[in-house]
């Protein structure tokens, strides 16, 4: 019986009311004295153990979070014989390696959520360069004191429109301009959208009394300004110094 | 309601990322909203879960694979609540599980509330010491942080995490949340300024008494 002593893991007989009658050194290595099994049970796993405990035949194994003396919850793997009204149980720690396994894992998680936040900033930094070009993109240039150039770069669409209108409006009433050339040399595609954006831009412009003027568009243009349902009522021009001809 | 919990807590545990969406896009199409979603559907199948450990038929190393497949279904339901939705991001949230805590579900469902409310959250996760909360505070400036622990043996970080956040230079709301907010009272932990919820319901009727769009009304 002395034998247990040199168990090389945590081993206790228990009683029927599951107090301790006799344990390997080992269990004192790793656990605090305590009179009742259940003492080095974590509370919230006591619920488990002592349904675990009560079956009281034959032998059972379970997980149990127990209080050790280097953590108060540690996982073990738990197993118990019950004969002729003693119970021999035996309590081997979860394989640290298991622990260190999920340590890697959470690192691993963490760094995608990082990359995740990372990547997110830089979406809204593109989103943010993205305005920035679309602004520069249609610059209000002054010619003389009566004309203004604004020539047009990259896709005309009603995201482009839109984020430029006020200013155009603004600058040309500010600069008391009479004539105003929208120079679509540098225009890619056009979207529906943006041609209907761009003709209600013209309109407002003729209402407050300024003659627009277009120049230099190209076949593929042509075919999206005229699929328009309302007309422009504008001079069309194939280059800006002929504009600038007619207009100085 | 608890079938469905049930339902799903089968197909976390079998790790079954597809099933499992389907079931919650279901339930989602089916009219229920978040609160429903993760108080109901996703909290009861990890309950389910941590009630099938109690009676001997699970292991932790099963509990581990429900858990990750939860994260991956809760990342999904909010990509597909948030798209084309525009933020308004005036105010910010920031959220972290004490140090040593591992136990991050709650936590992560509570941001995305937070998200789909309209703040402008940040998720930092399981087990964030304070030096590194405080750190990361200073420099996002959050209105509010959000703390979170399951066992009891991390209660004893509140104390030192709520007195050190709630000190910032801008004055950060700190609210506690956990499983365990709803059974104990932790209140001794915090100050007066403190919030304790004790569930999800919870951060859900604050969020709507808080909308992010009004700088002021964060209870200070």
């Amino acid at each position: 019986m002395s034998d247990i002593k040199f168990l090389p893991q945590p081993y206790f007989m228990l009683n029927r009311n599951f107090e301790i009658l006799a344990a390997s050194d080992k269990s004192y290595e790793v656990f605090e004295t305590a009179p009742n099994f259940l003492d080095l049970v974590d509370w919230e796993s006591r619920r488990k153990a002592a349904h675990f405990l009560a079956l009281k035949e034959g032998t059972k194994e379970s997980e149990l979070i127990m209080k050790t003396k280097e953590s108060p919850y540690a996982l073990f793997d738990v197993s118990i014989n019950w004969n002729s009204g003693d119970g021999h149980i035996l309590c081997i720690e979860k394989d640290h390696r298991l622990a260190e396994l999920e340590n890697i894992v959470e690192k691993h998680r963490l760094r995608l959520a990082e990359t995740n936040l990372e990547l997110l900033e830089k979406k809204e930094q593109v989103e943010q360069n993205l305005y920035e070009i679309k602004s520069l993109s249609c610059p209000f240039i002054k010619l003389t004191k009566t004309t203004a150039l604004v020539p047009l770069f990259g896709d005309l669409d009603d995201g482009m429109i839109r984020q430029n209108e006020e200013r155009i409006l603004n600058k040309t009433q500010d600069g008391h301009y009479d004539y105003l050339l929208f120079d679509f040399n540098g225009v890619r595609n056009l979207t529906e959208a943006g041609v209907a954006a761009f003709v209600s831009i013209i309109n407002e412009l003729q209402l407050m009394g300024i003659s627009p003027s277009i120049i230099g568009i190209k076949p593929n243009h042509a075919f999206y300004l005229n699929g328009h349902p309302s007309k422009l009522n504008v001079p069309f021009l194939s280059s800006l110094s002929t504009a600038l001809k007619k207009t100085i | 309601m608890q079938e469905y919990g049930k339902a799903l807590s089968l197909l976390l545990l079998e790790g079954d990322q597809d099933a499992a969406w389907r079931l919650v896009d279901e339930i989602s199409k089916s009219g229920k909203n978040s609160l429903y979603i993760y108080e109901s559907v996703i909290t009861g199948a990890m309950r389910h879960i941590g009630y099938l450990w109690e009676t001997n038929e699970i292991s932790v190393a099963d509990e581990h694979l429900a858990t990750s497949t939860s994260d991956f279904l809760l990342a999904r339901y909010l990509f597909e609540k948030k798209k084309g939705q525009k933020s308004v991001s005036a105010k910010k949230a920031m959220f972290l599980c004490v140090e040593s805590e591992q136990h991050y579900l709650g936590l992560k469902m509570t941001s995305q509330l937070f998200s789909e409310a309209g703040w402008d959250t940040r998720f930092h996760g399981p087990n964030l010491p304070l030096e590194s909360v405080k750190k990361a505070a200073e420099e996002w400036k959050p209105d509010v942080i959000c703390l979170s622990f399951s066992i009891l043996y991390h209660a004893e970080h509140l104390g030192p995490y709520i007195g050190g956040l709630e000190k910032l230079p801008n004055r950060p709301t700190v609210i506690v949340g956990g499983r365990l907010v709803e059974k104990y009272d932790f209140s001794r932990h915090g100050t007066n300024r403190t919030i304790f919820m004790n569930n999800l319901e919870d951060v859900q009727k604050w969020l709507e008494r808080h909308p992010p769009g009004v700088k002021s009304s964060v209870g200070y």
